[in-house]
């Protein structure tokens, strides 16, 4: 079945992305316009794979599969790089929530009066390589749209960013880009040594092929290779295959963050403008968990089963230590920045469960970090934008002056905080829960990632109650400027705290989608 | 109609009363709240009245919730026994404070939040109360936790208000944190969350550290018990309960009396077929030092709301430890009991303060009795119900509880004993802090209440029987019937409202015969009780005359103390100062919360010194000495490499301007040049 359906959504905002590039300066009013129909548009085709989707399938749904190009190396063996698409249940939520996030964060650019033309065409770049990311099948490709995300963000940063951000763009760029190096050696040591058996016999020469569903098979790995499970290759006193887990372990964790590697995160979300702030917790830290289910785990699966306490104890880490951190700020955008190192640890403690409890809360709560985070950036812009200020200390008693944005205010950081019926509570809830029941992990460490929860409740409510109740008190040049949600922010801000609800209420929503694919995952 | 719709019916009415009173947020509408408010609590009353009137019997209705893996976790609605009467009783509850709130809210600014909030409460009460497995009832509990930060915290712009909120939601949370432990701990060991499944499903044999599954189910009932700590407000996490007063006193008599905080005896209900003997002697034990320990606190209190606070500790202690000793039947009884008895004082506490301008402080109430003879009449038998004298359903509820405690001291091991001792002494504590309040809330000082108690009861009396007398002879135009109809016309809400309350506290409604726990419907409904210690009602007969004579000179001689400036004894003083300060347990709190976090030595400071000068430092040096290197790179670039090219490049050139030199156009130069190199050719080919 090649409808090409997938490759719609990587194409149509490369169209639109060219479009904005063509059309001259004098329509710069239509760049806004373009983008948000471009994200509708994509939003559409995503419902639409959405309503086809079989959710008890657990395998690649939707593939195109064409080939790009073949190298020949020497007369013995072939490099098969192809252009695969497909979804299954790991990928499509990660796709729906780029969707819904970027189109939250293109009405959130409408307020961007700064070389338009420059940054509208970056934005689609970015939703595409992003959409690319999820929807590859191909390690290879794959590989291609994960660094290629790197160039937009960066000049995203870079030229729209508050007073540091050169430094941060460059902080940003250069740990990523070290990520991707290590991932960059996995891949080469992973497709050396597997063929694709089915080519091979075909063309009566070695291939190596950088297809996921190939690399995945270990009936396809080349005796002698470095990867081979029967005669363990040692590099550096470690197994080769265990060497290839640690080093994606950290390639993705930086990109996570997961502490230590975590320092580039807060320096770029308080330099970044309120949308690109929005995108990057909403959806590039995901790719971090995506890349480490979809890579390490399923061609690596002993490796990782063995590394399972140090990925338990790399999220209890985050956890507390983010949350600590989060605790000691007085800017309310870092505040939000540590509590996203704090909550991703609990991504981190559910794939280290290897249950399928612990897989889905994991993913959960990288669906309804997702929504949360992008909620807390833009209510942190919110302030940022009418008064130029983010300081906590600054502001006191909103709520008597602004009741409509208490309300949201409120739903994203009771959300954060693990109140139930918000989604936060789901997420975190079944990480831990699969964490306890899971063979693999001392009991102690989701028992001490409880009292993550208890943390994250006292930095939310202190700067809740500091910043909302209380007599209205703040800078007299603010009074006139602090008015309450405009219809736009209303929208953006109503719609994320409906799917809160509606994921927290009900998370079946998320994981009848997910589950099966999963618990693939296990096997 | 069936269960199913009925209660979907119950709580979407709710949840929709939530929305709907929100929204009406700033509009002229914002009046008319209250009212709206009350009709949805009297339609609610009358569907759960239909639930109990035809009584189903046991009702599971499961829907999909969260489908992980294998062994998927179902949206449970359970409806027996224990979910019908706290279904009835939440709402029945509800339904005076919301009357009584008509009132005494009408004048602020925020109604609508206010009955926008209740209404989430008795939809979350509703929820968890229905909740038919651990997660759901999690998910609940700490939703009626946050709707009771929402109403502590309901005059957001007072300072102590905001404190007492997050107080109460952070020392909720601490218990909630060993509460999800326990259910994880509970799933660990039983493969399942559902409350129905524990009563005949098989502990699964693990064996984790030390620990065999007997002791780790104990372990984790403990745990679970962390959560009724905080919920129903247990030593050592009670401290947030009477700081919780600040909220509205409606709020007060709802939830934090009446409803939320039992919800912790509910739970133990819910886990009763799972509580072994080690971990209900450690409930038990719990139960009766809070109770005890709160009883003191209670004593010394001059704030009226404070001392009903104190007394709602006190008797969660009693039905905590009920649970603990696995009298499920008594500790509902009194559950039901405390309910609308305590809920019935705090609305009377609300009218006298309402009455006096939103003065708090007792010494400085008095003479009430006069001014407010029917808020009295209900406190009156409220208090009654409280200290447990006969007629009320206190009496039968309290004494439930004693026997059953004594009987579990008396028939095991020596350190059981300590139980109904305990207990017995709260009683007493009990009777002193009653009789003080209401000798310092109503009476007159220079008079003797007796007096005006006789002189109230012989004019109702002479009036009942001129009634009486007027109805025998047929007179329509007496004037008794007319103080009657006149009596009942100028019945206001606050009056209306207590009242009901008080009604809803005597004997009839849980015992046909009011002075023998033989005929209560819980123990036909929960389980009996085993025996009867017949000298039990002369010992808190006993105990309470003696409170009364103690207390009743006593509080005279401490008003008279305060009106003349004259301090007490050295050791009362500190004595009272320590019992009124929780024996310090709070202010221990709140400076290790300071240490910790806002201190000289917190433990954020080294943190951040990790974050700024070890793991951000460690990376910009790495950044730095990536340039560092790259200067040496470039170092070694143009000094040695690059110099060597040149150099090399150099004296090549040299030797070319050496040898152009030689060029000068002289032709027989190069012919001999030639000549000799042609010669040395010749000569080294023939060599070789």
């Amino acid at each position: 079945m090649e409808s090409g359906i997938l490759s719609s959504l990587i194409l149509l905002p490369l169209v639109g992305s060219l479009l904005i590039l063509i059309l001259p300066r004098a329509y710069k009013t239509f760049y806004k316009w373009i983008c948000l129909i471009t994200q509708i548009l994509l939003l559409i085709n995503v419902m639409t794979i959405l309503g086809l989707f079989d959710r008890e399938n657990p395998e690649y749904q939707f593939i195109e599969h064409s080939e790009w190009f073949r190298l020949a190396l020497g007369s013995k063996s072939i490099l098969s790089i192809d252009y695969i698409l497909g979804v299954d249940g790991l990928s499509i939520s990660l796709v729906v929530l780029s969707i819904i996030v970027f189109l939250i964060a293109s009405v959130s650019s409408f307020r961007i009066t700064y070389r338009e033309k420059t940054y509208f065409s970056l934005f689609l770049l970015l939703t595409a390589s992003v959409l690319g990311c999820f929807l590859a099948v191909d390690f290879f490709l794959f590989f291609v749209f994960f660094e290629f995300m790197l160039l937009p963000m960066y000049f995203l940063i870079g030229i729209w960013g508050g007073k540091n951000r050169a430094y941060a763009s460059l902080k940003f760029f250069i740990y990523t880009f070290a990520g991707s190096v290590l991932i960059l050696v996995v891949m080469i040591c992973m497709v050396i040594s597997s063929q694709d058996e089915f080519f091979t016999s075909e063309y009566a020469r070695l291939v190596y092929s950088f297809d996921f569903r190939m690399l995945k098979d270990t009936t396809n790995l080349i005796d002698g290779s470095i990867l081979n499970i029967k005669n363990p290759v040692s590099v550096f006193g470690l197994p080769a295959r265990d060497l290839m887990f640690l080093l994606l372990l950290v390639g993705f964790g930086i990109k996570m963050p997961v502490v230590p590697f975590h320092t580039w995160l807060p320096d770029a979300h308080v330099e970044a403008p309120t949308p690109i702030s929005v995108i990057l917790a909403g959806i590039l830290l995901k790719i971090g968990g995506y890349g480490i289910l979809r890579v390490a785990y399923e061609i690596l699966p002993d490796a990782s089963e063995k590394y399972a306490v140090l990925i338990g104890v790399l999220g209890l880490v985050s956890i507390i230590y983010g949350a600590l951190n989060a605790l000691n700020q007085t800017d309310l955008k870092k505040l939000i920045a540590y509590s996203s190192v704090s909550h991703m640890g609990f991504v981190f403690i559910g794939i280290s469960a290897f249950n399928s409890i612990g897989f889905n809360g994991a993913v959960f709560q990288m669906f309804s970090h997702g929504i949360l985070s992008s909620m807390l950036f833009l209510v942190a812009g919110v302030i940022y934008e009418r008064t130029q200020d983010r300081d906590i200390s600054a502001f006191q008693g909103l709520a008597r002056k602004m009741p409509v944005y208490t309300l949201v205010v409120a739903v994203a950081f009771f959300g954060s905080l693990g109140l139930p019926s918000l989604s936060g509570f789901i997420g975190e809830f079944l990480t831990l829960h699969g964490a306890f029941q899971s063979e693999h992990l001392p009991k102690v460490i989701p028992v001490l990632g409880i009292i993550g929860i208890v943390l994250s409740a006292i930095y939310f409510l202190l700067t809740f109650q500091r910043m909302f109740f209380g007599e209205f008190h703040t800078r007299e040049e603010y009074r006139t400027l602090l008015k309450d949600l405009t219809k736009t922010e209303m929208f953006m801000l109503g719609s994320l705290a409906v799917l809160t609800i509606l994921t927290g209420v009900w998370p079946n929503l998320i994981i009848r989608y997910i589950n099966s694919s999963l618990t693939e995952i296990l096997k | 109609m069936n269960p199913e719709s009925l209660v979907f019916f119950n709580l979407q009415i709710y949840l929709l009363g939530f929305i709907f009173l929100l929204s009406l947020n700033n509009t002229v509408f914002v009046k008319t709240t209250g009212s709206i408010s009350l009709v949805i609590s009297i339609l609610g009353v009358i569907v759960t009245s239909s639930l109990l009137v035809n009584n189903p019997g046991t009702v599971i209705l499961t829907y999909d919730w969260i489908s992980v893996g294998e062994k998927p976790v179902h949206f449970i609605l359970l409806i027996n026994a224990q979910t019908r009467f706290m279904l009835f009783l939440v709402q029945i509850v509800a339904c005076f404070v919301n009357l009584f709130s008509l009132k005494y809210m009408s004048n602020d600014p925020g109604v609508n939040r206010f009955f926008a909030y209740l209404n989430l409460f008795v939809f979350s009460m509703l929820g968890m109360v229905l909740a038919g497995n651990l997660l759901q009832l999690y998910f609940f509990w700490e939703l009626v936790g946050f709707c009771s930060y929402l109403l502590i915290g309901f005059w957001y712009t007072r300072k102590t208000a905001n404190a007492a909120a997050i107080k109460a939601f952070l020392l909720n949370r601490i218990g909630d944190a060993f509460f999800l432990a326990g259910i994880f701990l509970i799933y660990y060991l039983y493969g399942t969350f559902r409350f129905d499944d524990f009563a005949h499903s098989a502990l699964i044999e693990r064996n984790y550290l030390y620990l065999n599954a007997e002791q780790l189910q104990t372990l984790a009932v403990v745990l679970l018990f962390g959560g009724v700590m905080a919920k129903s407000a247990q030593l050592p996490l009670q401290v947030w309960l009477p700081d919780a007063m600040e909220g509205p006193t409606p709020a007060s008599a709802l939830i934090h009396a009446a409803t939320m905080v039992v919800a912790g005896v509910f739970l133990l209900g819910r886990i009763s077929p799972l509580i072994t003997p080690p971990a209900g002697f450690f409930i038990s034990i719990t139960g009766a030092l809070t109770s005890v320990i709160a009883g003191f606190s209670a004593l010394y209190q001059y704030d009226i709301k404070k001392v009903l606070a104190f007394s709602t500790i006190s008797q969660l202690g009693f039905m905590v430890a009920g649970m603990g000793m696995g009298e499920m039947a008594a500790s509902f009884f009194h559950l039901t009991t405390h309910a609308f008895f305590k809920a019935g004082l705090f609305l009377c506490a609300g009218a006298v303060i309402a009455y006096l301008h939103h003065e708090q402080d007792m010494r400085k109430m008095g003479d009430l009795i006069r001014k407010m003879p029917t808020v009295f009449a209900a406190f009156l038998i409220c208090a009654g119900a409280l200290i447990g004298l006969p007629l009320s359903g206190g009496y039968l509820s309290k004494e439930s509880i004693l026997n059953a405690a004594w009987i579990y001291g008396l028939q095991s091991a020596d350190h059981k004993l300590l139980i109904p001792v305990l207990l017995t002494v709260t009683s007493f504590l009990t009777t002193c802090y009653v009789v003080r309040m209401v000798v310092m809330v109503f009476f007159q000082r220079e008079d003797s209440p007796v007096e005006i108690i006789l002189d109230t009861t012989k004019k109702t009396v002479d009036g009942a029987l001129k009634t009486f007398k007027d109805l025998l002879t047929a007179d329509n135009k007496g004037s008794g019937e007319d103080h009657i109809i006149q009596f009942i016309r100028n019945l206001g809400i606050y009056d209306t409202a207590t009242l009901g309350l008080a009604f809803c506290s005597l004997w009839f409604f849980y015992s046909s015969n009011p002075f023998h726990l033989k005929e209560v419907w819980f123990f036909s409904e929960f389980g009996g009780i085993k025996e009867m210690y017949d000298w039990l009602p002369w010992l808190v007969g006993f105990l309470f005359l003696a409170g009364l004579l103690i207390t009743y000179n006593d509080t005279l001689e401490e008003i008279r103390r305060y009106y003349f400036k004259k301090p007490a004894a050295r050791w009362q003083q500190s004595f009272s100062r320590l019992a009124r300060r929780q024996f310090y347990m709070d202010d221990l709190y709140e400076r290790l919360f300071r240490k910790i976090f806002t201190g000289e030595k917190n433990i954020l400071k080294p943190v951040s010194y990790i974050e700024t000068a070890w793991i951000d430092a460690a990376v910009v040096k790495l950044g730095k000495s990536s340039v560092y290197f790259a200067k040496i790179a470039g170092k070694l670039e143009k000094e040695v490499i690059d110099a060597s090219v040149m150099g090399f490049f150099g004296t090549i050139r040299s030797l070319g301007n050496k040898i152009r030199k030689w060029g000068n156009g002289n032709i027989q130069l190069y012919l001999k040049g030639l000549i000799v190199a042609l010669a040395a050719l010749v000569f080294f080919l023939i060599i070789l």
